[in-house]
């Protein structure tokens, strides 16, 4: 087997100190940071997001399988950063105001980090103003929205009109999830999309940035 | 919206029972709920009904300042007892709580006293020996101000109070004595006041938010299951006794009708953690209380939030629940549980939240009616929420998600 297929096998095998040895071998034997991360992580990501769409495996699968590609990206990071390598695109997340429920998004946050996306995690109980500066000042192309319950799900809208305000809505997708968020109600407020869970909204990001 | 709360309530929890059973056809609709926010309790007790008693400000505070309840787990911790019948607030409470679902047509008094103050026993004993981690998130409520809790309490999703084999050991599981709650003589408290045709649930929780809530907190749980899961087997062990325990000393008691067992086992598109693991860690468990609450010919009604089809045979067949609850139309309308699942368990609520919270009068009238349309005939079924009756339900919502079971024939 190839280095950079037990890379990526490591990840499936949720073997966080696997996946750090293979991935600074590989290096010592002159791979590239780059071929380790889309040729080895991406790859093994992507597998993880079939298999949780495919209800194969389940969020503590996923969070093991981040943690061994969390371990390879801290030696990658900095070498990626100094040989200038740049992120598939920036996606800003967060909780909506009043909304203290961070799983889902942390979720998402991981599975667009391993397909090679830069992502600015604004944590729990975001208000519309921080995530209009979030977006203007991480230059996001996409901004996602996650609320647990029916009464904090109605703060997305003002993140809508917040972005429009600020005349920076026509330049970012917006997505949404959570709970009790469904396909009508993203469009309900002009969402650009909306994902039933961490694996769709990988596949949403990618559809909606081309 | 006028017919509650109820002026002649018929509470027949043995018809409900029969019911829910399969045994008789439903006469009329049964309401059922796990519980409803103490705030929307108080409400409809201050403003709606004509029994005198003191609002939650003149007796203890609402959650997360309840003064009574911190004032008996002091004494607890200095050595004392910590009994559910201990004072004047803790009478208040319940008899405030009988009227309550009386007068609003229950045939049972939803109740989780007795699991609800093991969970402090636990916690102030884990907290006392110096084990942190666990506390709850708070953000401001979002429910209508005169229901509003000030605060929301949400539970803590990365750690809780055990991260090792260090923290397991400090916990002093010899001294969680469930005969210092005093059970017996608060079911005979319970007992005296129940108005002829109502009992008591007997409710239990495990899984969540017990173990992957505050033992453990869900993401660590989940990295737990891989790195160290003999750590998650002994506290389930010792929990899940902890709970066998509660419901032994319980489902005696004649007044206990029935056990419904609370554990969120689901999200939106599976359960929490892979079926395997649920039959490891949880399903024996489960499996056990229920063949102790049958052993006393007393029903077992589960309550789990979200998707948890892919273990509902197991559910059904292999541990033998009489009845689940909690449905949301985004997963699994009830309807379509009827459908699939009525003739081998009873379906319980099914009024979705997202829209028992935000739909018109007229649009929740003819939601409403399409349930009951749809499940009445069947048997098989009672009424109520998809969920609980939370605080951030607005009460005319609820009152006429009521009359419209009310007046269904």
């Amino acid at each position: 087997m190839s280095l950079l297929k037990e890379i990526g096998e490591s990840v499936l095998a949720y073997q966080p100190k696997k996946a750090e040895e293979h991935t600074q071998r590989a290096l010592d034997e002159g791979k590239t940071a780059a071929e380790v991360l889309n040729e080895g992580l991406i790859p093994a990501m992507d597998t993880v997001g079939k298999k949780y769409e495919a209800g194969e495996i389940y969020v503590p699968e996923m969070l093991m399988a981040a943690k061994a590609m969390k371990a390879a990206m801290a030696i990658l990071r900095p070498i990626l950063a100094e040989a200038g390598v740049e992120a598939k695109g920036t996606v800003v997340i967060g909780t909506v105001e009043g909304d203290l429920h961070d799983i889902g998004q942390n979720l998402v946050s991981i599975m667009l980090e391993g397909a090679g996306y830069d992502v600015v995690n604004l944590g729990i109980d975001n208000t519309k103003d921080v995530f209009v500066d979030a977006v203007k000042t991480s230059n996001a192309d996409v901004v996602a929205l996650s609320a647990l319950l029916t009464t904090t799900m109605i703060q997305m809208p003002d993140v809508v009109e917040g972005l429009k305000a600020a005349g920076l809505r026509d330049g970012v997708k917006m997505i949404i999830g959570g709970a009790p968020v469904t396909e009508e109600y993203a469009q309900q407020i002009g969402a650009d999309g909306y994902a039933k869970d961490a694996a769709a909204a990988v596949t949403l990001v990618r559809k909606l940035l081309g | 919206m006028g017919s509650f709360p109820l002026k002649e309530p018929k509470p027949d929890f043995e018809m409900l029972e029969s019911v829910l059973l399969g045994k008789s056809e439903p006469k009329r609709v049964h309401f059922v709920e796990e519980f409803a926010d103490v705030e929307v309790v108080d409400y409809i007790v201050q403003n709606m009904m004509e029994e005198d008693f003191p609002s939650l400000d003149e007796t203890w505070a609402s959650a997360g300042s309840d003064s009574h309840l911190l004032a008996k787990v002091q004494k607890f911790l200095a050595g004392g007892t910590l009994k559910l019948i201990d004072g004047e607030p803790d009478e208040i409470r319940v008899k405030r709580d009988i009227a309550f679902y009386y007068r609003m047509g229950f045939d049972y008094l939803p109740d989780l006293a007795p699991w609800g103050m093991l969970g402090a026993m636990i916690g102030s004993l884990m907290r006392q020996q110096g084990l942190g981690g666990g506390e709850s998130r708070q953000a401001a409520d979002t429910a209508t101000d005169e229901l509003s809790r000030g605060n929301r309490n949400w539970q803590e999703e990365k750690g809780g109070l055990i991260k090792s084999w260090d923290d397991f050991e400090k916990i002093p599981w010899d001294r969680m004595n469930l005969d210092l709650l005093g059970i017996d003589e608060y079911y005979e408290f319970v007992a005296r006041h129940l108005p002829e045709g109502m009992t008591v649930s007997t409710v239990g929780c495990v899984f969540n938010p017990g173990l992957i809530g505050a033992f453990f907190g869900f993401e660590d749980f989940c990295t737990l299951l891989y790195e160290n899961p003999e750590l998650i087997q002994a506290v389930s062990d010792r929990w899940g006794q902890l709970n066998f325990e509660l419901y032994e000393r319980s489902l005696p008691h004649k007044c206990v009708g029935f056990m419904w067992h609370a554990d969120d086992l689901g999200y939106k598109t599976s359960t929490i953690v892979s079926p395997e693991h649920l039959r490891r860690i949880f399903l024996p468990w489960l499996k056990k209380y229920t063949d102790l609450a049958h052993q006393h010919e007393k029903m077992v009604w589960l309550h789990s939030c979200g998707n948890i089809y892919s273990i509902m045979d197991d559910l059904i067949e292999d541990i033998g629940i009489d009845a689940k609850q909690s449905f949301e139309d985004s997963i699994m309308p009830i309807n379509d549980f009827m459908d699939a699942y009525g003739d081998r368990v009873a379906g319980l609520g099914g009024v979705d939240m997202d829209k028992l919270c935000r739909l018109e009068e007229d649009e929740l009238r003819s939601h409403c009616r399409a349930i009951l349309d749809h499940c009445m005939p069947k048997g098989r079924f009672a009424y109520g929420t998809g969920n609980t009756v939370a605080n951030y339900v607005p009460i005319d919502n609820y009152l006429i998600m009521m009359d419209e079971g009310y007046r269904y024939r």
